[in-house]
């Protein structure tokens, strides 16, 4: 960067808009995967807490946000979702996103299951007036191994993002990553679903040649 | 499904580009100004040039000083007289960047047109010398530099660069000055003792704690100072205290305004080397003018659009003759806590390509205040501007940034003799980037 920049001391707050902007897009893989469908006639409601950011080579602390969402049996074979995000930090960053998704039963091998997802969203992000919107769409393949009630979750996924915002290029990032998470039945009707995803992107950034994502998050699902 | 497709085409496809700008045709230029008198009949180095030469141009050609030549003499003049009459009319030199009705700013070099119009006359009716007696009393030139030098530094050695890739080599030095107390840095004159390869320089007054750090890493690759890709990488930005850029003279902040330095401080220059632009070595000095208290500290807010640094957001394709990017947003939720301030001083990077530069102030009721306006820019001539009236910024404002660049063959750089190939660019120190800061001060 230039020179004569003795006012130069508060670039790391303008940070946080880069992570602000690549994160909040690229958190959203289609998120809590398990490969048990909704019941037969019953809606799953979601409820999380999440964590997200970016490697970007610049400052930027993780940013957290809420997720609400339900699903619905649709098949024998699928059910469908769709979640809703929130950050909302006022003017100097607030950030919504909206995903349906869909996901197929592919089969069941004693404690082992399988499961293709598929999802597409939208989120926008403001920051002090500036906008940056973003579309993404990933193919998540949930793998799934029973512990009694409970179900451990490995999920490697692709996917692609494009953000954009006015006077910039759009932005292309393919991305590829894995979630490890954990369904805890608590109850008939209530489970917890932590989840951790870690994801990469091999577009470069500030002063890197790719950017490391991640998001962690625990869900509260409801089934009535 | 038909969301399904929708936002499955849109993600596809390219219709997110918006580049046009939000400033009106005229934002922040005019015609250029006609003489309003005649120029003299036969103007005379003594009576007509003399005048102007010696306030708007030996600061720099003066013997010691930035400039290859001194012009502080007639005969000094009469030499370079074609030449100087050439860079003249055409507005080359001085080196002014600044159109004319965006703003005013402290220490404009520009010439009027009737000045321009007065050398070029010289020129033409054979650059006379005339008599010593018809001369205008006035200062003699001195160099451009700080009223005071309380603290001057050197690199300890010279360095050479020798960049493992490509062409440039960012590298940082301890400085030998430690700051026992805390002080305020009031002005900064940051001088490269080689201007060929010296592509720009960040000051940074680094705190006791990291000291220990940077000193294990000084020299232990065997050469003076240590990689220092990035002036972040080791060193927080936010202790950037100073710098230099091509066309940078002395730094003076206002009256009464200085930069924070914590007591036990100490400098550390982050130097970044071109070295396709020139060879040899370099040791830079560092003069800093200090008070131990001031009224305001100076604050600085940058202006770039965080998707410029992603991917190919700032893509500036091979033979597009006006690539533009642009960027607006309201800094006082992020810098000053919802409050309005005042910007006093502003500054715009670009690299070779650039050729517009644009600074505003966008207003709510869909007004703007021209900051900077630069349609011809230089690379070699970007400074800081200090506005000779700070412009108000009120929440809902917004600071917009806006970058043209020309990459067809015509405007490419010439690399040992030559003249490089268009290539598809983007952000980079070796490609190009769009960054403004505004400085603005707070009381203590």
């Amino acid at each position: 960067m230039s020179a004569s920049l003795s006012g130069f001391r508060t670039i790391g707050r303008a940070a946080l808009i880069v992570v602000a902007a690549l994160a909040a897009g690229c958190g959203a893989y289609t998120s809590y995967k398990q490969t048990r469908l909704t019941p037969r006639g019953h809606t799953d409601y979601l409820f999380a807490a999440e964590l997200q950011g970016a490697s970007t080579g610049m400052d930027g602390a993780p940013m957290p946000e809420i997720a609400v969402g339900a699903r619905r049996r649709v098949h024998d074979r699928i059910d469908v979702g769709a979640t809703g995000t929130i950050l909302p930090l006022g003017e100097a960053i607030t950030s919504a996103s909206a995903e349906v998704s869909g996901k197929l039963a592919l089969g069941r091998h004693g404690r082992w299951s399988a499961a293709l997802g598929t999802g597409v969203g939208y989120r926008v992000t403001t920051s002090s007036g500036a906008v940056f919107e973003g579309v993404h769409a990933a193919v998540p393949v949930i793998l799934g191994v029973d512990l009694g009630r409970h179900q451990l979750v490995l999920s490697p996924t692709v996917g692609y993002e494009r953000l954009w915002s006015s006077g910039a290029r759009p932005v292309s990032l393919p991305f590829a990553g894995y979630s490890l998470g954990f369904r805890w039945q608590l109850a008939r009707r209530w489970a917890l679903l932590p989840e951790a995803t870690v994801g990469y992107t091999p577009a470069r950034n500030y002063r890197t040649d790719s950017s490391q994502l991640f998001q962690v998050g625990l869900a509260v699902l409801f089934t009535r | 499904m038909r969301l399904l497709i929708l936002v499955a085409a849109l993600a596809l496809g390219g219709c997110f580009y918006d580049n046009t700008s939000p400033l009106p045709a005229d934002f922040g230029s005019c015609a250029a100004p006609e003489p309003e008198g005649v120029a003299p009949a036969a103007p005379t180095y003594w009576r007509d040039l003399k005048p102007i030469v010696d306030a708007h141009c030996a600061g720099c050609h003066i013997q010691g000083g930035v400039a290859p030549f001194p012009l502080t003499t007639y005969r000094e003049l009469y030499e370079y007289r074609s030449k100087s009459a050439a860079m003249v009319e055409t507005r080359a030199m001085p080196p002014w960047q600044p159109a004319a009705c965006c703003g005013h700013y402290r220490g404009d070099r520009s010439l009027t047109a009737d000045q321009v119009a007065t050398f070029v006359a010289w020129y033409d009716a054979g650059a006379l010398e005339g008599d010593p007696a018809d001369a205008t009393p006035s200062e003699p030139p001195v160099p451009e530099a700080l009223p005071r030098v309380d603290v001057e530094v050197r690199m300890a050695q010279a360095f050479t660069p020798e960049p493992r890739v490509g062409k440039d080599e960012l590298r940082c030095f301890l400085l030998p000055q430690t700051f026992a107390t805390a002080t305020y840095i009031t002005g900064t004159n940051v001088i490269p003792s080689n201007h060929s390869i010296a592509h720009h320089a960040v000051l940074f007054a680094v705190p006791a704690d990291k000291i220990a750090e940077l000193k294990a890493r000084d020299g232990a690759d065997g050469r003076p100072g240590w990689d220092c890709y990035s002036s972040t990488d080791e060193l927080d930005a936010r202790g950037a205290v100073g710098g230099w850029q091509p066309g940078d003279g002395p730094q003076l902040l206002p009256d009464g305004v200085g930069v924070e330095v914590k007591a036990g401080s100490q400098l550390v220059l982050n130097m970044h080397y071109d070295t396709g632009a020139g060879t040899g070595s370099d040791q830079t000095t560092v003069q800093l003018m200090t008070s131990p208290s001031v009224a305001r500290v100076s604050r600085g807010v940058a202006i770039m659009n965080p998707l410029w640094f992603a991917g190919d957001g700032m893509e500036i394709r091979a033979d597009d003759p006006d690539a533009t990017v642009f960027f607006a947003y309201d800094p006082t939720p992020l810098f000053s806590k919802g409050q309005p301030f005042t910007v006093e001083r502003v500054m715009l990077h670009m690299h070779e390509l650039g050729t517009i530069g644009r600074l505003a102030v966008l207003h709510p009721d869909g007004t703007s205040d021209c900051l900077l306006n630069i349609t011809d820019w230089n690379f070699h001539w970007m400074t800081t501007y200090t506005l000779a009236a700070p412009v108000a910024i009120q929440p809902g404002d917004k600071l917009y940034l806006e970058c043209h660049w020309d990459n067809t063959a015509g405007n490419q750089k010439t690399v040992d003799g030559n003249r490089q190939a268009p290539r598809t660019i983007g952000w980079g120190a070796d490609e190009e980037m769009c960054a403004a800061v505004v400085s603005y001060s707070e009381a203590l």
